[in-house]
């Protein structure tokens, strides 16, 4: 009669909550998608010691962080040591690359009004940054190509409500170089 | 004053009142809640292990020395407490089992915050708050409080009835109404079948603590015969139990409510009560934009979602219900208990109608 209410609550636990939250973990992280945007900004060019280089930013990220939890309360999945390697090549050369480490992804903390959590769970479900690129410039300086091929590896520490994976994409694709310096 | 006056039951130099070691007691059985009060009220900035060390345990610690300044005596005996803790622990049983059903239904589970209150008691670091260290140190908080509160009801009655259980219950139903949806959901809006659920099981808590001493003196009484159902926990009766252990004569309370009395005063108390939670409902569902999330449920609306309950105008019929029940409260008329058999008879009886004997008077 006492513990009868407690024994439910453990025997529940291990056979609906535990489960549905591994469930709902797993099926988040297969969602997450990787995010390349296909356009490049050439940002600045300027001269170094031994020549010029050239800055370009890069905007890339993670979508679908958003998930229902256990009891179907929206979260976004944390993210940790994100990083993002990348190379653009353009007939056979190096234009650019890009190393980045992003220690954590935003996300909103657990105390907000309803109404204000619920707009930063939509905001954070898809999160990307400028990612800042490097490349010698004297490649671009009689002709800063259209598009060229980016050769790219994503790769960060997904957390979930009880798990946690690592996961890593490679993929290339074409991307546009748009000359936004003023 | 005079015997019946209830002002003197809060200052009772004989049995401690309210004013007094009672209250003092009462206040340190209930100060777990304190740390979870503080915990919430500062969305979490305030740990657990900080509340239980700062209101829980400093406070039960300097609370039991201060006893000492008191004067007068209690006539709480550790006997007391002994018996209080459990017939307390009945209440809080209830109280969960009637959140068991709800969760195979409707899928409202009860012990999401056990994780929370678990991790921050225990301050644990790493990937997840769910495990089973977190939810069983959530789960004592959880009994230790509700325990703390059923101890608290105990020692505040001068007499256990169904009607100082249902409105103790019926307070805590509305604190937990205000307090939860504004400092710990603060992120989710809950459904209607929430506050259902949250009222729901208070009732069954009110039933336990009503229930408990009927259901332990029976079970008392089977090892000896002699001993009479007494439900009253005043100290004064309790020095029967006292005497009941020396084999002598018990001595019982003269006072009874008729059952059609309780029942009205504790469905007045009920409109009283809804009508708060109607507007509470209505407040927080009306201050704020639709949730697109169905939080709680097996991951879809609860089947139990009527759109009209957030609507203020759900208070009015409640709050004429109390007024009517609390007519009829009134209209009923109490009962007197003869001194020589125990039968019941109307106050207004001159002679018991079982026994003859001459009934006393009401003053």
């Amino acid at each position: 009669m006492y513990i009868g209410p407690y024994i439910f609550v453990y025997g529940r636990t291990a056979t609906w909550t535990y489960p549905r939250i591994d469930e709902r973990d797993i099926k988040a992280f297969d969602e997450v998608q990787p995010h390349i945007n296909p356009v490049a900004n050439l940002t600045k060019v300027y001269a170094v010691a031994d020549g010029s280089e050239a800055n370009y930013s890069l905007n890339t990220g993670l979508d679908n962080r958003k998930f229902l939890d256990w009891i179907g309360f929206p979260l976004v999945l944390d993210v940790s040591n994100y990083t993002l390697k990348a190379a653009g090549v353009y007939q056979g050369k190096v234009i650019f690359h890009c190393n980045h480490l992003e220690a954590d992804f935003p996300k909103p903390a657990p105390s907000q009004p309803w109404y204000i959590y619920q707009s930063l769970v939509d905001k954070y479900d898809n999160t990307t940054m400028n990612v800042p690129c490097y490349g010698d410039a004297s490649l671009i300086n009689n002709n800063i190509p259209k598009a060229l091929l980016l050769n790219w590896t994503m790769s960060g520490r997904l957390i979930g409500d009880r798990n946690d994976q690592i996961r890593t994409w490679t993929d290339h694709r074409i991307v546009e170089i748009a000359d936004v310096r003023k | 004053m005079s015997g019946n006056n209830p002002l003197r039951y809060l200052a009772d130099k004989e049995g401690g009142g309210w004013i007094g070691y009672r209250g003092l007691f009462a206040l340190i059985f209930v100060s777990g809640q304190f740390a979870l009060f503080a915990y919430w009220v500062t969305y979490t900035g305030v740990t657990l292990s900080a509340g239980w060390f700062y209101l829980t345990l400093i406070p039960l610690v300097f609370g039991l020395l201060f006893t000492g300044f008191l004067p007068g005596k209690s006539g709480i005996t550790p006997r007391t407490f002994l018996i209080f803790a459990l017939w307390a622990v009945l209440g809080y049983a209830l109280y969960d089992w009637v959140r068991v059903p709800f969760n195979l239904t409707v899928g409202v589970p009860f012990w999401d915050h056990w994780f929370d209150w678990g991790a921050s008691t225990l301050g644990s670091q790493g990937l997840t708050i769910f495990n089973y260290g977190n939810l069983t140190t959530g789960l004592l908080g959880h009994i230790l409080r509700g325990w703390g509160f059923a101890m608290a009801y105990y020692l505040l009655v001068k007499r256990v009835t169904a009607f100082s259980a249902f409105t103790f219950a019926m307070f805590m139903t509305v604190f937990y109404w205000v307090v939860f949806p504004i400092f710990v959901l603060t992120d989710a809006l809950p459904p209607w079948i929430w506050f259902f659920v949250a009222w729901a099981s208070h009732m069954g808590f009110a039933a336990g603590l009503w229930l408990a001493p009927k259901v332990f003196t029976s079970l008392y009484a089977k090892k000896d015969q002699k001993v009479e159902a007494v439900v009253t926990t005043s100290p004064k009766i309790f020095k029967n139990y006292e005497k009941k252990d020396q084999k002598e004569k018990s001595v019982a309370s003269t006072y009874h409510r008729s059952w059609k009395t309780t029942l009205y005063a504790i469905l007045a108390v009920q409109g009283f009560g809804l009508a708060i939670g109607f507007i509470l409902f209505g407040y927080i569902v009306g201050s704020q934009p639709p949730s697109s999330y169905p939080v709680f449920g097996y991951g879809k609306p609860p089947p139990i979602v009527i759109e009209g309950f957030s609507s203020y105008y759900w208070a009015i019929p409640s709050v004429i219900a109390g007024f009517v029940f609390s007519y009829l409260g009134r209209r009923s008329h109490p009962l007197l208990s003869c001194n020589s058999c125990g039968h019941t008879n109307p106050t207004e009886a001159i002679y018991c109608s079982h026994c003859g004997s001459k009934m006393p008077s009401e003053d």
